[in-house]
């Protein structure tokens, strides 16, 4: 009984460590690419500056949204595929 | 066990908390010394008595004119930082790899004023961005930035049922844990928006150094080093002419500046440029008037316009906050304050709640070592860093190193004496003595003062009361923190 808490509760970590691995290494270029997308705008450093604002507001809200539940994590991996269609479709 | 959004935060906002709260208490402590950073380079300086409002006469422009001239022939690059309500002496400055140093002239004589070298409040500030690491450090800061708006995150989903309740509820006296859950939620809730504003800007301030505006590609290409030119083909720089009246250029800076006050000079060969200055508006701006030397003629004005400049401007301005007055600098504090208390009693009610399970277990002790010597040794260090300034002899040689060195000792010094501690499981040996030492060195800074520096206790009161009257204060607060402990009997 105890051995199999303990094998839970190292699982159930196990998860939530790979859970905030995966998380960052999805939210990160998803802030990114929402900033060139913006910088991309006519407008030269000014709207670098813009998508740094935006992106940098977005960014902690990507990971908890991420981390928070596989529907987020869902929702993040689609909102990055939509910024890197209109940085395509942009440039 | 059942899996659920507030366990699965739970656990996000303790573990990211915890490892990025430590290094949070360090930037939040510096963060909010920065606030008065000016002023206490000025207790720092007891010597340099100018009262506040003192008129800027030209007989002092003409001799830091002069005092520039001679340093531009030596080939020393310098600027000339203008009198403020905060700083009232004319300083002619240059940058030594490490500080600004240079000297400050009285703004109604120009004669210099002999004052002690020494590292100043802009030694907290430079703490508070760079961990004194430079870019690296201040690419730390920031990404410690972003974790700690993750956890702050995390925290408010855990919380939002409870948001009001939390403000209004606050049991010292109940459990320890209890106590110590009611203590964070309501100093979290209370300065939840200033928290999140100043984080956010202060990521902002660098933004580039963790999100660069170039595409993801291309991070992994090495730049191409500058190539140097060869060694002769620069033109060796000629003797620069002499400045022309500053006096004048200032009046006209101000009506090109829209009435703005004038912060700093930079000089170039064949221009000077004078800055706005920071604390004419919210708008931490670098507009500046442009004039051709020798002859002093008006060359234009460099503005940075658009609404998303201004956006900008108005998100470094908060986070520095050199246009507040003193009412809303000392608001700034206390919210620095209150958030840094949100952090540390963070930090204490995750050792707390996992005391029972793994205190024996040597990541814990570790964990508990690097907690004290954070929330008591960073304290300590950053008092015995101001006794260190008025305790050295004025003209001992390397004084503002012996004064980092000072800091850096006394941290060091505590963290050993934690890990010494908690390697034995005596935790209260480790927390009490640590915050004796705080109550000795903040109490006795108003006795240090006095006798070290009882002629500008005299001339300039409010600052050496607010200074001294803090470090009465904090020793009060951590004395009273020490009787709980005691009567804890752990």
């Amino acid at each position: 009984m105890t051995t199999d808490r303990t094998e839970d509760r190292t699982r159930l970590t196990r998860n939530r460590i790979a859970g905030i691995v995966i998380a960052c290494l999805v939210s990160y270029p998803v802030a990114c690419f929402v900033m060139m997308d913006i910088a991309g705008m006519s407008g030269g450093n000014a709207t670098v500056q813009l998508g740094q604002i935006i992106a940098l507001a977005g960014l902690p809200v990507l990971i908890v949204l991420c981390f928070s539940a596989y529907a987020g994590l869902l929702s993040v991996c689609a909102a990055g595929c939509v910024a890197i269609i209109v940085g395509l479709l942009v440039s | 066990m059942r899996e659920t959004l507030r366990t699965r935060m739970g656990w996000l906002h303790g573990w990211a908390g915890f490892v990025v709260g430590l290094l949070a208490v360090c930037i939040f402590m510096t963060g909010t010394l920065s606030v008065f950073d000016t002023e206490i380079t000025r207790w720092m300086q007891p010597e340099n008595q100018v009262p506040a409002y003192t008129p800027l006469t030209d007989t002092a422009l003409d001799a830091a004119s002069s005092l520039i001239h001679e340093q531009q022939v030596r080939g020393v690059s310098v600027f000339l930082t203008l009198p403020s309500a905060r700083s009232p002496t004319l300083d002619v400055l240059h940058y030594d790899g490490r500080q600004f140093v240079g000297t400050l002239l009285d703004p109604r004589t120009g004669m210099p004023i002999p004052v002690r070298a020494t590292m100043g409040g802009t030694f907290f500030f430079s703490f508070h961005y760079t961990l004194l690491e430079g870019t690296t450090g201040t690419r730390i800061v920031n990404i410690a930035g972003v974790i700690l708006l993750v956890a702050i995150g995390s925290g408010i989903v855990i919380h939002i049922r409870a948001l009001v309740p939390d403000i209004v509820r606050l049991r010292l006296s109940a459990a320890r844990l209890r106590g110590w859950l009611d203590a964070h939620l309501l100093v979290s809730v209370l300065f939840l928006p200033f928290t999140i504003m100043i984080i956010y800007t202060g990521v902002l301030v660098n933004a580039g150094l963790i999100l660069p505006a170039i595409p993801l590609a291309n991070l992994f290409v090495h730049e191409k080093p500058p190539t140097t030119p060869a060694s002769g083909t620069k033109a060796a720089p000629g003797v620069p002419p002499p400045l022309p009246p500053l006096a004048p250029l200032l009046a006209t800076a101000r009506h090109s500046l829209q009435g703005r006050d004038a912060g700093f000079i930079l000089f170039s060969p064949d221009r000077l440029s004078v800055y706005a200055s920071d604390a004419s508006g919210p708008f931490l701006t670098r507009d500046h008037a442009d004039f051709r030397l020798p002859d002093g003629r008006l060359l234009g004005m460099t503005t940075t316009p658009g609404r998303i400049a201004h956006i900008m401007q108005v998100m470094h301005g908060l986070h520095y906050a050199r246009f507040a007055t003193p009412g809303l600098r000392w608001l700034y504090f206390v919210s620095g304050l209150c958030a840094t208390a949100m952090i540390g009693s963070g930090l204490v009610l995750f050792l707390m709640k996992r005391r029972s399970r793994s205190g024996h277990r040597i990541g814990f002790r570790v964990a508990e070592s690097l907690t004290i010597s954070t929330l008591t040794g960073l304290p300590v260090s950053a008092l015995a860093f101001l006794w260190c300034n008025r305790m050295l002899p004025t003209s001992m040689a390397g004084r503002n190193r012996m004064e980092i060195g000072c800091f850096l000792g006394a941290w060091i010094l505590c963290a050993g004496h934690a890990s010494l501690c908690t390697s034995g499981r005596r935790m209260n040996m480790a927390w009490r003595p640590q915050l004796r030492l705080i109550a000795l060195l903040g109490g006795g800074l108003p006795v240090l003062d006095a006798l070290t520096g009882s002629r500008a206790v005299y001339s300039l009161p409010a600052i050496h009361a607010a200074i001294d009257g803090t470090g009465l204060l904090v020793a009060i607060i951590v004395l009273y923190i020490r009787r709980r402990l005691k009567g804890d009997g752990e």
